[in-house]
């Protein structure tokens, strides 16, 4: 019961992740969109353009990037060569997906460590259109992953524990193409 | 040594499923570690470059159009406008799959987009019309391979990331080669379906259905002719054009077709949050290869190498085409360019081909490869739509491949198809 209690707990914490990190990508995709449509229509309707416009939008669009690679993670979108290990039997397909959760964990723990070191050395330097400080743009590598890490760890123990299937609130392509069928 | 390890290390990763941006990371710390460490403090420096772009931001938002057009009850109007223009030929649903694929692709800049739709629409009217399943899924994938030739074209979008070619001019370099292939397919399916009876006894249709259905068509075809003026004539940037794509495609979901309704476009946020994320963080990662093969000078070792065999330019460009169509056998689009790209761009400029030709023959190359087993994600579509195996819908679709085998050649010994264009824009 303790057990079951845990695991109600820990599948609850990663789901809340999931939705709180999917609408957090809605948003930047989102503003995206909608800043890159307003600074359009400010520009060539009343001839008004705002140079840092393109650096924000650069950064959201960077942030998309690292914090939707890291739920990529969690919900298998990641690009990979899986002929291979398709075709492997069921205990050497559950060793490389391991060991391939492993190979993204010392990525990310690199990716870590040296964005740490970069913020530090150059961390204070002013960005050139917007003049926030360099380091608060870098901040998205360590933070996102950090969540990569997470998920890394979730993906290897979902092997073993039932941990529940992530909720992608989109169809794929292939749905759309079997919803047509019907 | 160094390098040969890496390249080891990122085709053992590859095989064991690592996805392609982490193996290329693993394979590019393994490097780094085995010849300066100090090299690591650029680490995040470089995949931070990569992902670094406003002309990229392009690649989302084209993809979020196509996703607000999908969900705007765009197919079905394309199918029946593609109907009215091939009624004069005397054409059936065959014909009807290629015009709707060159028209599809002009919006959604994907050919996989473009299978599902167009697919789980037309495959089943078309096996209910008499056509052969094989026949519907291989006309279906093999004309879907135009979505990413036409512009615009997410690929392009990428390799003009890694090559630094204009996206205007890469678009219009793309432009003829795309058009030729669906001409090419649209010239043969009308053969075979002559040929196999396959086309059907003209129905009437009223002038009220006539001008309705123009309407629609229309109204969507002015997106891709909007996109490709803007970016083409340097009146817009690609990323300023597909901001002005995303508005024109909401206003067409929520107020002219009155099909788009909020939740979708919330759905439609999340998929373009997550498909773009999934290519970027290749970009990112890619760009640590792109720079540890320019330490290396890998390209100019190829190319010396090349130049000195004496060996004649034909046979290298037909190399090189050989060498895209296997790779696509095995690797996705995008990864694949923004692997090939940094290596073979320079050594084929030793050769006098331009960087715009290059990049029309991988795009047109790698389209090959989405229709190809074992990894091509048009056939996996296609199978999933009809239930068929993938080896099935290849031997289906082989006739039409063709045709885009002889474009690739074409645009590889004769660069004015994909050059001339981009030359008048000077």
């Amino acid at each position: 019961m303790h057990e079951n209690g845990k695991r109600d707990c820990m599948n609850r914490c990663i789901l809340g992740l999931d939705k709180a990190l999917s609408i957090f990508g809605k948003a930047l995709v989102g503003v995206l969109a909608c800043g890159v449509i307003i600074s359009v229509i400010l520009r060539y309707v009343f001839s008004i353009a705002f140079v840092s416009s393109e650096e924000l939008l650069t950064m959201v669009f960077v942030a998309t990037t690292f914090f939707g690679a890291a739920l990529g993670l969690r919900e298998n979108e990641h690009i990979a060569v899986n002929s291979f290990t398709d075709k492997m039997p069921e205990k050497a397909k559950r060793v490389c997906s391991i060991l391939a959760q492993v190979f993204i964990i010392i990525v990310s723990v690199f990716m870590i460590y040296f964005s740490i070191r970069m913020i530090q050395k150059v961390g204070k330097v002013p960005s050139p259109a917007t003049r926030i400080p360099r380091g608060f743009y870098y901040g998205l590598m360590p933070v996102s992953f950090v969540i990569t890490i997470f998920y890394a760890i979730v993906n290897i123990l979902k092997l073993y524990v039932p941990i529940a299937e992530p909720v992608k609130g989109y169809k794929e392509d292939f749905e759309l193409g079997l919803e047509g069928e019907a | 040594m160094e390098l040969s390890m890496m390249f080891f290390a990122l085709i053992v990763l590859l095989v064991i499923g690592v996805p392609i941006g982490y193996a290329i990371g693993s394979s590019g710390i393994l490097y780094m570690l085995m010849t300066n460490p100090t090299f690591l403090m650029t680490f995040p420096q470089r995949v931070w470059s990569g992902t670094e772009s406003f002309i990229i931001i392009a690649m989302p938002l084209f993809m979020l159009t196509g996703e607000l057009m999908n969900h705007s009850g765009l197919t079905r109007r394309l199918i029946d406008f593609s109907m009215l223009l091939v009624r004069p030929l005397g054409g059936g649903l065959g014909e009807v799959n290629v015009v709707a694929s060159m028209i599809f692709g002009g919006i959604s800049g994907s050919s996989v987009a473009d299978t599902s739709a167009l697919g789980s629409i037309l495959i089943p009217d078309m096996v209910k019309k008499g056509y052969p399943k094989k026949f519907a899924a291989g006309i279906t994938v093999a004309s879907s391979t135009i979505g990413m030739i036409i512009p615009p074209s997410v690929p392009m979008l990428m390799y003009a990331m890694v090559s630094g070619a204009s996206v205007g001019k890469l678009f219009l370099a793309g432009l003829i080669p795309g058009i030729l292939v669906g001409v090419t397919q649209l010239i043969l399916t009308y053969v075979i379906s002559r040929k196999r009876g396959y086309h059907p006894v003209k129905e009437k249709i009223d002038t009220k259905s006539i001008i309705k259905i123009t309407k629609d068509g229309s109204l969507a075809m002015l997106m891709p002719v909007l996109i490709i003026v803007t970016v083409s004539f340097g009146i817009a940037t690609a990323s300023e054009s597909a901001g002005i794509a995303v508005l024109y495609a909401a206003i067409l979901g929520f107020f002219v077709y009155k099909e788009l309704k909020w939740k979708e476009v919330g759905n439609a946020l999340k998929k373009t949050f997550m498909m773009s994320s999934s290519i970027m963080i290749i970009g990112g990662f890619t760009m640590i290869f792109t720079w540890i093969l320019a330490v290396e000078q890998v390209p100019v070792a190829i190319a010396s190498f090349l130049l000195n065999s004496h060996i004649p330019s034909w046979m290298v460009f037909l190399f090189l085409d050989i060498l895209i169509l296997v790779l696509g056998t095995f690797l996705d689009v995008t990864p694949c360019i923004l692997l090939i790209s940094p290596i073979l761009l320079p050594v084929m400029q030793q050769f006098g081909m331009s960087e715009l030709q290059f990049g029309a023959i991988i795009i047109v190359g790698l389209a090959i490869g989405l229709v190809t087993p074992p990894v091509g994600m048009c056939l996996n579509v296609a199978s999933k739509i009809c239930n068929m195996e993938i080896v099935e819908i290849f031997r289906g679709a082989l006739p039409f491949i063709i045709c885009n085998i002889v474009v690739l050649l074409l645009i590889t010994f004769v660069p004015a198809f994909s050059m001339w264009l981009p030359s008048l824009m000077g």
